[in-house]
């Protein structure tokens, strides 16, 4: 008995072997399923990285005509190297890393926030960027030939020629300043130019009435209000991106997942009825053995893009600091729920696939039962919202629904009782064996007959028969 | 004697429509059996109880000396009437899958593939897909498929549809060789001619009912339809075989003389008889052709239509 269980499950590897391979080594599943998706994330993560480092060093002549008598000078000693060495030496040092770190606490940007990221990737820009060599022509008023001046910024005399306005200190007076730079200069050097232009102005503002610009910015800054959600094992600070995001992430990827397995399932198994392979196959295999060879084999279809597709998404989080969001735990919670999810999604592709005659035919049968799973889809919003709510509670301990709405509760960060998730498991794959039992009987009967497409019932009453 | 295959009873109904009912069949060790019947009498039914992909609401079967062929697929070769192939596999892929679904190693699996490729004059397929071939070949690509893992029970439903002239020929050298191997064979067929050249046992059925069973020797007995053909050279001069005892009735048809023998006549001495009478250009001793024994049986069930068909000798 024992050998010829042996024998058995080995048939089933058979079948499970072979369905893999007829999905994964064909070109659609190869290109559609994971090259593209994989060129596309690359891109998202590399483009930034080669276009931030390319810029190439700012040097030249500018001409200045300020007639202010004050920016000038200003502008000059921003963009001096002396000036920028100091400030890079001081960027190095402990005090002033302390001191960013208090000011960016100062403005709610804790360790984990995107927006850490971003100043980070400002600073490292800035580090990055080669220093600037600049020579300056100081013009007056009268020295200010327009056409002279462009036509040497056109050669390529002058890399930028500046006009500053007499009034340009005040803040009414409209398009104080005007800057004119050659098309070959690199739009990186040109921002840099304008914006060193325009802080200097600012500060220059704020000197001339007597005050600190950068104590104004400081007192600028609104004060962080710690929102709060009391947690039994103490409080735990709310994210709303994550709140919505990160269930809905879990719920997406699941869907896609065991749909897409769940969708070769279908195909493979109209096909086999199509081209009248089935009973050939039945010659060496039962019915039960056949149908469970190919739910696991696409059941490995389906995990694999699971795994590639959740790496891309923990990846591409990581990269942009978004990593946090993501708790292992959660991660490992997921996982019965997406087996369980998957065996749902696959005994209802199979007992169609079995029963009809075309794909044509398997999407009117389908409806009863898409009705039902589609709901979590359509009401995740809610559900992600009060994940303790009644709606929310019963939905999931609805069998064929119970994976999809555990994913959207479990990925919010609010605790969801333990009872819950140790009976949802229970009821779950209690489900998922009724409907793998009732789907055994669909499929028995389902792959040999032809003719007249089965309606639901019809479904229903070759359960009751065999 | 040995029961390879063994029906009791068996009846399967489909909705209102009973396909089989109460057959007993039973197929020795070691034999090459025809199994007949017009469309629809119910013989793929049968063959897919045999194989467990149906199962009887009443009776029993027993394949190979088990109660289910689920527990003996490895020593059966089957070959639906319903057969297709995986159009994107490559050939050499299908058959070692197909083997090795049936028990036969990764390796002994290539091999045989390879192997029979050649037998059945495939050669240089192996890394084609199978959608690339022709209707033919995919048909040997099939019955190969069916045999590949050498089963001692060999059930072929139709096989010979489809097949052209040559390829027919080689499947019948096929049979028969594998039946020589000491396999027992069963195969359906509308091709009577070819199974009575090969066959050495013949089933019937009709309505689900079994209507013929017996080897071939017994059903020539039996169906004996004593009857001699003649045709004399030039004028026949007088000769009238009427008048030679023991002849029953005499009928022309397209020049040729059907003489009709008594119960107890000798055929032999009346062909002697016959001979000494009158110049003759021809005379032989008609056979039974399976032909005939179909067509008689199924007739009669048509006709009478009471679903019980008599096996007794119909006299003309």
């Amino acid at each position: 008995m024992k050998v010829l269980s042996l024998m058995h499950s080995n048939k089933i590897l058979l079948v499970a072997a072979r369905e893999y391979k007829a999905t994964v080594m064909t070109k659609a599943f190869i290109v559609g399923a994971i090259i593209f998706p994989i060129v596309i994330w690359s891109a998202a993560i590399l483009i930034p990285t080669l276009v931030s480092s390319e810029t190439p060093k700012l040097e030249g002549t500018v001409a200045i005509m300020d007639g202010t008598g004050v920016v000038a000078d200003a502008f000059k000693k921003a963009l001096d190297p002396e000036t920028i060495k100091a400030q890079l030496a001081l960027l190095g040092t402990e005090g002033a890393k302390e001191q960013a770190e208090a000011t960016l606490q100062q403005m709610g940007i804790d360790k984990n926030s995107p927006a850490r990221a971003v100043a980070q990737r400002q600073i490292e820009r800035f580090s990055t960027q080669p220093i600037p060599d600049l020579k300056y022509i100081d013009l007056t008023p009268e020295e200010e030939n327009e056409d002279q001046l462009r036509q040497d910024v056109l050669s390529g005399k002058l890399i930028a020629w500046i006009h500053i306005d007499e009034h340009a200190l005040d803040p009414l007076v409209p398009h104080p300043v005007s800057m004119l730079t050659s098309n070959h200069m690199h739009a990186d050097n040109s921002d840099r130019l304008a914006s060193v232009l325009k802080q200097t102005i600012t500060n220059e503002r704020f000197t001339q009435q007597g005050m600190s610009l950068q104590q104004v910015v400081l007192m600028l800054i609104p004060p962080q209000i710690d929102t709060m959600k009391a947690k039994a094992e103490g409080n735990v600070e709310s994210n709303e991106i994550a709140d919505i995001f990160v269930p809905f992430g879990f719920m997406m990827l699941l869907w896609i997942s065991t749909f897409t397995g769940g969708q070769y399932l279908l195909t493979s198994t109209v096909e086999e009825k199509q081209n009248k392979i089935i009973e050939v196959i039945l010659s060496g295999t039962s019915p039960m053995q056949l149908m469970t060879g190919k739910i696991l084999g696409q059941g490995a279809v389906s995990l694999t893009m699971l795994l590639i597709y959740a790496a891309m998404a923990v990846g591409g989080l990581q990269k942009f600091n978004y990593g946090y969001l993501i708790e292992p735990s959660k991660l490992l919670l997921v996982a019965p729920y997406f087996f369980m999810a998957f065996f749902f999604v696959a005994c209802m592709m199979a007992s169609v696939g079995s029963a009809v005659n075309e794909m044509r035919e398997a999407q009117a049968l389908m409806m009863p039962v898409m009705m039902v799973v589609m709901l979590p889809l359509l009401a995740w919003m809610p559900i992600v919202r009060g994940p303790n709510d009644p709606f929310a509670t019963i939905a999931s301990f609805i069998p064929p629904m119970t994976p999809f709405v555990m994913a959207l509760r479990l990925g919010t960060n609010q605790p969801i009782p333990a009872w819950q998730i140790a009976t949802t498991l229970l009821i779950g794959f209690a489900g998922v064996f009724v409907f793998l039992w009732m789907t055994g009987k669909i499929f028995r009967i389902g792959i040999l007959m032809s003719g007249k497409a089965p309606n639901f019932m019809t479904l229903l009453r070759w359960v009751r028969m065999a | 004697m040995d029961a390879a295959i063994e029906i009791r009873g068996v009846t399967k109904t489909f909705g209102e429509k009973t396909a089989v009912d109460g057959l007993d069949l039973v197929v020795p060790t070691g034999s090459l059996c025809g199994f007949l019947g017009p469309n629809g009498a119910g013989k793929s039914t049968t063959i897919r109880m045999i194989m467990s992909i149906y199962f009887p609401d009443k009776g029993e079967i027993s394949v190979l000396g088990k109660k289910s062929a689920i527990e003996s697929k490895d020593r059966i070769g089957y070959l639906p009437e319903e057969r297709g192939i995986y159009r994107k596999m490559k050939v050499g892929d299908f058959l070692t899958y197909m083997a090795r679904l049936k028990g036969v190693d990764s390796a002994a699996a290539r091999k045989r593939a390879a192997e029979w490729l050649d037998r059945v004059a495939l050669p240089d397929v192996f890394k084609k897909k199978c959608e690339e071939l022709s209707k033919g070949m995919q048909q040997k690509v099939q019955i190969v498929a069916s045999i590949i893992h050498d089963p001692e029970l060999i059930i072929l439903d139709e096989p010979f549809s489809g097949l052209d002239p040559v390829n027919s020929m080689l499947l019948q050298r096929l049979i028969l060789q594998m039946n020589e191997e000491g396999k027992t064979i069963i195969f359906s067929t509308h091709v009577l001619f070819q199974a009575e050249q090969i066959c050495n046992r013949i089933f019937l059925i009709n309505r689900g009912k079994k209507v013929l069973d017996d080897t071939m020797e017994g059903i020539r007995e039996r169906f004996d339809p004593r009857t001699i053909l003649l045709r004399t050279r030039g004028q026949r001069n007088g000769f009238d075989p009427r008048t030679v005892a023991g002849v029953r009735k005499v009928e022309e048809r397209k020049g040729d003389l059907e003489v009709y023998l008594d119960e107890d006549a000798d055929p032999v001495e009346m062909m002697r008889t016959m001979m000494n009478m009158a110049e003759l250009e021809k005379i032989e001793l008609r056979k039974p052709s399976l032909e005939d024994v179909f067509v008689r049986l199924v007739e009669d069930a048509r006709i009478s239509d009471s679903g019980e068909v008599e096996l007794v000798d119909h006299s003309h």
